[in-house]
């Protein structure tokens, strides 16, 4: 039986269909992942959630053509006609499926790891996405073992891959069916969590209930497989335990599934107390909107963001599981801006990494929401100092990150000043400004007066600013009144 | 026309027909279904088409090994090989460009997508995935024509966003995007270029690259477990 399992693992091994799947799961994992700035703690999410859906939709097919063997080759009388139980040959041919399958999506999470630490990733990996991608990956095996032997049927065999994808991905898009208010996308075999935090993990977390639930259907799966190969036989499969196994089998598949259904479709963190913490059933939650939204809201101290580095004038600190060499990039991107603003009323000292909101402020704290600087799909790295300069600054000239309200004239004239300052920008592009901005270009006295504040000395600028500090951050500081702009 | 018929249906087994145009209808019923239930009718379009790229799965069971089995008695045949697997593809984009329009038809402005749109998304999907089947089906089997079939779509779609400016097949181009247009085009391009290597590795017969090939006898037999069988 050893030696039958073993042929069957190496032919499966060996299977093209599997490691056609794997290869493409190996690409799409990789695009993912170049999007995101690499950390532990995100990268094992999104090799599962990439990599899992393909290598179940591979696993399937390689099953499915391990069903079909026997009846292709014509092989199947004269296994029908050998002295060991039937039952026993199928269990073989399960257990080697199982291991083949989870081998191999253990192989291309291993791989995105390790693809992850040299891009600099850090952080703690949660091993329960590996469980829960390799059960995946078994039960597409399981299920495809199924189709080929129930429908003998190579077309079927071949459309049930791509439908086991669609239905998989129409219940990851659950939210946003139809009519039904329960979290069915949770009842997929790979789950595809919307809302993940290097520092919270999960929100909402489905993978323990999911373990089960995934057992459960594997277990209920194996037990059809073996009493259909003792149908006909007179070597039947033991009843007892097949009973225990079918009953646990359904245990697990009630239980889990009906914890998994109950779970919220999102969960805002909102604090560091998990009291605090908001479910969010549907799309989008306007209370939540409406708070982050809100000037006086921050983020509380949650002692979560350890990278830091910084200076005597500004620190950053960031989540762990980004290194700290996010936090430096951060610091080298806004510490020309900083250093413009020392010493002045509100202007920041710490700029925090936190798992929610829209950027707020916090005395002299500028909070960057962890997803905002994790998922940098379309930036360049000017445009991503330029994002971290901007967080800064919304916060340092008292404007609400994110939100919908405008700087004065006085305050955009600061800001192009500071930009030019720091020489982030130069006089030719400020000229652009005037013409060609997007959405709307800057108004020539603006500009005028930013270039008036240029001419003066950074250390005059900043002495005469401090005067009518409070002012232009209220926005009620008229543009007259900036250095350089009286006679 | 008698002949035409007979080639398209045998060489040496009958094509099933019926089981065909009943995956064709099939697919128009599920897929009308399925594009109803999500809440963003963006996100029916997009399951409309990807749908179309499933139906052209269908094309494999045309070229595949298995329908024609012993294929060296087919050597002997008075008709060019060729030209039962053309007529058989014929038939078969005949039969999914019909679904394909009826769908279109039924589904005109869903999320702004006019019914000629929606044709221009879902055809060259489904020539797409035919030819790719198709070909892979010839060099290999049902199952292994399905599986390189699905694994060009996936490979085309993530090249198609790793450099959305650069490839030139988008799959998820949208009408009005800037690669809209051109993506259709290569599209029927890239189809056109399968089927002709399809066809000609099927018009020399004996020269295709990829079959296994025969193993000499051995005086030792091996088990019977051991029977190899391509995927």
């Amino acid at each position: 039986m050893t030696a039958l399992f073993g042929i069957e693992a190496r032919h499966l091994a060996r299977s093209p269909l599997l490691w056609l799947a794997f290869a493409l799961a190996a690409a799409l994992a990789a695009l993912e992942m170049s999007w995101f700035l690499p950390a532990l703690a995100g990268d094992d999410l999104l090799a599962y959630t990439s990599g899992g859906l393909l290598l179940s939709g591979g696993a399937l097919l390689a099953g499915a053509w391990l069903g079909l063997r026997d009846r292709v080759t014509g092989a199947a009388d004269l296994v029908a006609v050998t002295p060991t139980a039937p039952w026993r040959l199928q269990r073989a041919r399960l257990g080697s499926v199982a291991v083949v399958a989870a081998g191999v999506f253990s192989v291309g999470f291993a791989a995105a790891l390790a693809v992850s630490v040299v891009r600099g990733g850090r952080g703690t990996p949660d091993l329960r996405l590996l469980a829960d991608g390799a059960l995946a990956v078994v039960l597409g095996g399981w299920v495809g073992l199924a189709v080929g032997r129930l429908t003998g049927s190579r077309m079927v065999a071949v459309l049930a891959a791509p439908v086991w994808v669609v239905v998989c991905f129409l219940s990851v898009a659950g939210p946003s069916l139809r009519g039904i208010s329960l979290s069915v996308q949770h009842l997929t075999p790979v789950l595809n969590p919307q809302d993940h935090s290097a520092a919270y993990g999960l929100l909402p977390d489905p993978l323990w209930p999911h373990l089960g639930y995934l057992l459960g259907l594997i277990g209920l799966v194996g037990v059809l497989l073996l009493a259909l190969a003792s149908r006909g036989s007179s070597q039947r499969v033991p009843l007892r335990p097949l009973l225990v196994a079918a009953v646990a089998g359904l245990v697990l598949v009630g239980a889990g599934g009906a914890k998994l259904l109950a779970l919220p479709d999102d969960v805002l963190v909102l604090g560091p107390d998990r009291a605090t913490w908001r479910p969010v059933q549907g799309e989008s939650d306007p209370q939540a909107e409406a708070l982050f939204a809100d000037p006086g809201w921050s983020f509380p101290a949650d002692d979560q963001a350890r990278a830091c580095a910084g200076d005597a004038a500004l620190s950053v600190c960031v989540y762990p599981a980004y290194g700290q060499r996010l936090a430096q990039d951060m610091h080298a991107a806004i510490a020309p801006v900083a250093q413009l603003f020392t010493g002045l009323p509100g202007a920041p000292t710490l700029v925090r990494m936190v798992p929610v909101g829209m950027g707020n402020c916090r005395d002299a704290e500028a909070q960057v929401p962890e997803a905002w600087v994790r998922e940098r799909t379309d930036r360049g790295d000017q445009q991503t100092r330029s994002f971290y300069r901007g967080v800064y600054l919304d916060c340092a000239l008292g404007l609400h990150p994110g939100g919908s309200e405008h700087l004065t004239q006085a305050g955009e004239a600061v800001q192009l000043w500071v930009l030019l300052a720091s020489g982030d920008m130069d006089r030719q592009q400020l000229q652009q400004l005037t013409q060609h901005a997007v959405p709307e270009p800057v108004p020539s006295p603006v500009a005028i007066a930013a270039l008036a504040m240029a001419e003066l000395p950074t250390e005059q600028v900043r002495a005469e600013l401090a005067p009518v500090w409070k002012r232009l951050r209220a926005g009620t500081l008229p543009l007259a009144e900036l250095p350089g702009q009286r006679p | 026309m008698i002949t035409t018929l007979a080639l398209a249906r045998f060489r040496l087994r009958p094509v099933r027909w019926g089981w065909l145009a009943v995956l064709a209808a099939g697919w128009f019923l599920l897929t009308e279904l399925l594009a109803a239930v999500p809440r963003d009718p963006q996100l029916g379009v997009m399951v409309v088409r990807w749908a179309a790229l499933l139906l052209g799965l269908g094309g494999v069971v045309l070229a595949a090994s298995e329908t024609d089995p012993p294929r060296d008695l087919l050597r002997a045949a008075p008709v060019p090989r060729w030209r039962t697997l053309a007529l058989r593809l014929a038939g078969w984009l005949a039969l999914g460009a019909l679904a394909v329009l009826t769908l279109a038809v039924r589904l005109d402005g869903t999320a702004g997508w006019t019914a000629a749109d929606l044709v221009r998304g879902m055809l060259p999907n489904l020539l797409l995935a035919t030819a790719a089947g198709f070909l892979a089906a010839n060099l290999t089997s049902v199952l292994g024509g399905g599986a390189a079939a699905m694994a060009a779509i996936v490979g085309l779609d993530t090249a198609g966003r790793a450099w959305p400016a650069g490839f030139p097949v988008q799959l998820r181009s949208v009408p009005g995007a800037p690669h809209w247009q051109a993506s259709r085009v290569w599209m029927v391009g890239l189809s056109l270029a399968l089927v002709a290597v399809a066809l000609l590795l099927e018009a020399r017969a004996g020269t295709r690259v990829g079959l296994p090939r025969r193993r000499r006898p051995t005086a030792r037999p091996s088990p019977a477990s051991q029977a190899r069988a391509r995927p």
